[in-house]
């Protein structure tokens, strides 16, 4: 009987942790509608009823428009959820962080660590500049690079943070590790079996606008587990 | 149960951070740098009034510091653990650990004290500086 108190006490203490640790790249709020939109603009550009020129421009207007939603879904999640302020990398490494730029927090230590962030996010922003438009317009896309960041940036790191006991953490990681695959084989079928650009990008958008709800559903179901039972004071 | 195990003495669980939803707020401000108090709430699901309170006893115990300020006209509080915070921790899952393997040898018939404390894993807290 104490040997099972323990390991559920460690076992709710994992999931708290996992919690607190990936709180930020939980907030899947933050990219899922750029997804969305863009798998919208590519269904539309499947079926030929807007112009490329149009689908291009509306492009544009979406990227910018994603600037000022993660700042927005940054504040959102702020006042729903709280703020964490994580312990600075030793090694700045973006990863899965790219797209998720720290709440401004008055702090000289904060404010460096979310620099990193938005600096990440700005970068990857900027060069979807140079390949969403052109994939509408039908010029020298080059779908395999932005396949390849993506997957590299925002899907090998849920593969590989560590996991609990949890079932719905466990299948953060088989999600993004089916993804990775599907990402590839699709990849790769695009690139031999002549599938067409737009479907591939269709694929592409949808994986990772799962990845995001499930991220974002994952942080709901974690804050609403009960980790206090017992609690008598 | 043999004389070795009556022997035996366990180690004294730390009563300030053994309770559980101490433990929880402290487990949540170790995987951070420091957190404001509606992630505490929603995190560990306690009310506002038993939150403040166990806030209050941990930072009179001297394990988190507390930190209020105005951000975008709003109170914002925050707390964090500190230095001897995280060695009290470390020294809980310490015991814990210990706990624990005593209970298992009691299970297992092979009692005696624990040759080595056992801690589950990514427990540890690493002290700052």
């Amino acid at each position: 009987m104490q040997v099972a108190t323990f390991s559920d006490t460690s076992s709710r203490n994992q999931e708290l942790r996992y919690l607190t640790a990936h709180f930020r790249d939980l907030q899947g709020l933050r990219m899922a509608p750029f997804w969305l939109a863009l798998l919208v603009l590519t269904s539309l550009a499947k079926t030929g009823s807007v112009s490329r020129g149009h689908l291009s421009w509306a492009a544009v207007v979406l990227i910018t428009a994603q600037f000022g939603w993660l700042r927005l879904s940054g504040r959102w999640y702020e006042r729903r959820y709280g703020v964490v302020k994580e312990p600075e990398p030793a090694v700045p490494s973006g990863l899965i962080s790219i797209m998720h730029p720290e709440p401004e927090v008055r702090n000289p230590l904060a404010r460096r660590y979310g620099y990193l962030s938005d600096v990440n996010a700005v970068l990857f922003l900027l060069w979807t500049f140079t390949f969403v438009p052109d994939m509408f317009l039908g010029h020298r896309a080059q779908p395999g690079i932005f396949a390849f960041f993506v997957a590299v940036f925002l899907v090998l790191p849920r593969c590989l943070c560590p996991v609990t006991k949890n079932w719905s953490v466990f299948l953060r990681r088989i999600l993004a590790a089916t993804a990775l695959i599907a990402i590839v084989g699709i990849y790769l079928e695009y690139r031999f079996a002549q599938m067409d650009l737009l479907t591939w990008m269709a694929v592409l958008f949808s994986v990772l606008l799962l990845l995001d709800l499930y991220d974002h559903w994952l942080l709901n179901h974690l804050l609403s587990s009960d980790f206090t039972e017992g609690s008598h004071e | 149960m043999n004389k070795d195990d009556d022997n035996f003495q366990m180690p004294e669980i730390d009563r300030v951070v053994h309770e559980p939803a101490r433990l929880a707020i402290l487990t949540v401000l170790s995987s951070c740098e420091e957190a404001d108090f509606l992630f505490l709430e929603r995190a560990t699901k306690l009310s506002r009034g038993n939150l403040s309170v166990q806030l209050t006893r941990l930072e009179d115990a001297g394990v988190i510091e507390i930190d209020k300020r105005i951000e975008h006209k709003r109170t914002l509080t925050t707390a964090k653990l500190t230095d001897q915070g995280r060695r009290t921790l470390n020294a809980y899952w310490d015991s814990m650990g210990a706990w624990r393997t005593a209970a298992e040898s009691r299970l297992t018939g092979t009692a005696g004290p624990p040759k080595r404390a056992r801690r589950p894993p990514r427990c540890y807290v690493p002290a700052e500086g």
